[in-house]
């Protein structure tokens, strides 16, 4: 598997890199500057994409758990890990750049909005399942729990999202109206941005076939 | 059609991350065998022991009872039959001795309760049937144990270093709870650290070092095991 | 059939044991109340409408001292070597789980009764709006609550770390949960209806998931 895996990498990160490179021209010099918010707005470009990569991820990692507990093959215990800890990068992303847009959107760096905080609790959830495989260690128990861990976390994010939705319904409305030059924008961003992701993972999981040959 | 090996181990692996713990083990268990599995630790004893037991999956290999592949209903048929007993207590400390045996008796569908009076007889416990598993000596515990784990009449006892932590009389207690008259037709697999502990009436022995095995066949006449032992450590292979 | 006699077989054994061991459940009911107290001082009576700060002060104590039951339903059962004796038994693992559910679903209905009293007589907690609707809620958002808490507790009971990670596990995922009962309860005492509240339909989802993933996963999260 190693061999496929890091052929895709290769792909995967040239298109990235090429793709993150026309985005961020287009971030910076075909986006008009939005009226109220100045430059930060631009970030925007980048949160959502994030946001989505992330959900992505982690349903990689859903589906892997799941086949991990079905077939037991180690390989699908590698994508599940890796899958877990990037989309947890990309969650991290979603909270640094939410509240950089926060600041100049609503004056404060942290509102409960309904979406940040969903990805504020999807970062516990997944901060515990990598806290838990990192104490764990090599143990194969380990794996198999964090597999059963995973797929109830994720059974679980809707859940958290509507209901955190229905109570902060009254908080911040969100209507995002945009540009035809902001709408091609985020055109490029946002395979850029989820080119990004998949390259990560897969070196990522690389990186996980190596650790798991050498031992 | 019954096959003439009740159990069956063929190329049983057991993988903890890097570390191999078992690897190529063939075992064999026929009705009525007494089977003594020694080796240094670490040899991955008691991981086979667990295994047999269906406390854990093995990393490869199958596991086959009479012939057919353990898991769902021969799975169940094969829990039924077994036994495994550690050196840990298995017993709830804060049920009585007695309310501890009817528990097991129920899970395992035991229906007979004369039953259990009547172990708790043999082994001595009527006077403290009351009394809760937590409070007892370590001896009468062990005794319980036995009790919990002849209660079902398994066919298959795995037992897994059961002398750990006995003095020479719950010792003796136990092997002839074990292999005393009436159990002939019991197999019995008995995993040890300790040499002199050997039951006399054990007719095999199993060498296991590092993962694998090393030996397996008739214990020697006299029961000489000491230089089999030191034989297989200082590394020949037979 | 034979899975529910298992299932309740369990549930007597570790009721019988837990009423006998006492510490677990006097650690819990002891933590409620004191927790209780302690609260009291930081929520300002004149200031703030106990229906409003209530609902979420209670449910917390709840999943805390909870917590200190459930986390241990099945740690214990590994020190002894009995969850290697239930796992070697011809019968479901499923009834296990069920087992286990159910003992931990009495003991926080018996908890919540508790803690609810005592509620209604230190804080003026009122109670006496809407009985059957806050009933309602309660029995519900326990079942949710004993599902998710018993599979965690079996996920965690092999662990180095188990005390740590049972919280860090469990919280997490309960906010949802956390969320409609708080919301409900709110609903219930304000003598408003719950009936068709959307929250009720989000609790009993809930429900069902979690409850259907233990059933399902605990077979895996028991095997070593």
């Amino acid at each position: 598997m190693i061999g496929i895996v890091r052929k895709w990498a290769i792909v995967t990160t040239v298109f990235a890199l090429v793709l993150n490179a026309l985005s961020l021209y287009m971030v910076f010099f075909h986006a008009p500057v939005e009226a109220r918010m100045g430059h930060v707005q631009k970030i925007f470009y980048y949160h959502v994409p994030c946001a989505v990569s992330a959900y992505v991820l982690l349903f990689v990692a859903f589906t892997a758990s799941a086949a991990f507990l079905w077939k037991g093959a180690r390989k699908y215990d590698i994508w599940a890990l890796s899958s877990a800890e990037t989309g947890l990068v990309f969650v991290l992303c979603v909270l640094t750049t939410g509240p950089i847009w926060g600041r100049s959107a609503w004056g404060k760096w942290w509102v409960w909005e309904p979406r940040l905080t969903t990805f504020l609790v999807l970062f516990l959830m997944y901060a515990s399942y990598v806290l838990m495989r990192v104490f764990g260690g090599k143990d194969p128990k380990t794996a198999k729990i964090a597999a059963v861990f995973s797929i109830i976390a994720f059974m679980d994010v809707p859940l958290v999202n509507r209901a955190i939705a229905w109570w902060g319904s009254a908080v911040h409305p969100r209507e995002v109206t945009l540009d035809p030059w902001m709408k091609e924008t985020l055109l490029v961003s946002f395979p850029a941005v989820l080119l990004l992701a998949a390259a990560i993972l897969l070196w990522r999981v690389h990186l996980a076939c190596l650790e798991a040959e050498g031992t | 059609m019954e096959n003439g090996k009740l159990l069956e181990a063929r190329k049983i692996g057991k993988r903890f991350g890097p570390f191999e713990a078992l690897s190529n083990v063939d075992l064999q268990l026929e009705r009525g065998e007494k089977v003594l599995i020694l080796g240094p630790n670490g040899a991955g004893k008691s991981t086979l022991c667990r295994i047999l037991a269906l406390l854990s999956k093995p990393s490869s290999g199958t596991l086959l009872f009479k012939g057919e592949r353990v898991s769902g209903d021969i799975g169940k048929a094969y829990k039924s039959v077994l036994g495994y007993l550690s050196h840990r207590t298995m017993l709830y400390s804060h049920l009585s001795a007695e309310e501890n045996l009817l528990f097991f008796a129920s899970l395992h569908q035991v229906r007979d309760s004369k039953k259990i009076h009547e172990m708790m007889d043999a082994f001595g416990l009527s006077p403290e049937k009351r009394r809760l598993a937590g409070t007892m000596s370590r001896g009468m515990q062990q005794r319980l144990s036995i009790a919990r784990l002849l209660l079902t009449d398994p066919e298959i006892l795995l037992l897994d270093e059961p002398f750990t932590g006995l003095d020479p009389d719950g010792a003796r207690q136990l092997a002839e709870a074990i292999y005393g008259q009436g159990r002939g037709d019991k197999t019995v697999l008995t995993v040890t650290q300790d040499l002199r502990e050997c039951p006399g009436s054990a007719e095999r022995v199993l060498i296991l070092k590092e993962g694998r095995i090393y030996f397996d066949g008739q214990i020697p006449p006299g029961g000489n095991l000491e230089s089999l032992y030191s034989g297989i450590s200082d590394g020949e292979m037979q | 059939m034979r899975f529910f006699s298992v299932a309740w077989l369990i549930m007597t054994k570790d009721l019988k044991e837990e009423v006998r061991r006492k510490e677990n459940v006097l650690a819990s009911l002891f933590f409620a109340f004191i927790s209780l107290v302690l609260l009291h001082f930081s929520v300002d009576e004149m200031a703030s409408d106990i229906t409003k700060a209530g609902p979420g002060v209670l449910w917390i104590i709840v999943i805390f001292a909870g917590s200190l039951f459930m986390g241990n339903i099945f740690r214990k059962e590994e020190e002894t070597g009995t969850f290697c004796a239930l796992l070697m038994a011809p019968a479901d693992s499923g009834s296990i789980f069920l087992g286990k559910f159910l003992a931990n679903f009495v003991f926080l209905s018996v908890l919540e009764s508790f803690l609810v009293v005592l509620a209604f007589i230190f804080t003026g907690f009122p109670l006496h709006r809407g009985t059957a609707s806050l009933a309602s809620v309660f029995m519900l958002v326990t079942l949710g609550y004993s599902a998710a808490g018993t599979i965690i507790s079996a996920i965690v009971a092999r662990e180095k770390g188990a005390a740590l990670l049972y919280p860090l596990l469990l919280y997490p995922l309960l906010v949802p949960l956390f969320i409609a009962a708080v919301s409900l309860t709110g609903l219930a005492i304000s003598g408003a209806g719950i009936l068709y509240s959307p929250w009720l339909r989000l609790v009993i989802l809930f429900d069902i998931l979690f409850f259907c993933a233990g059933l399902i996963l605990f077979e895996f999260a028991a095997e070593e």
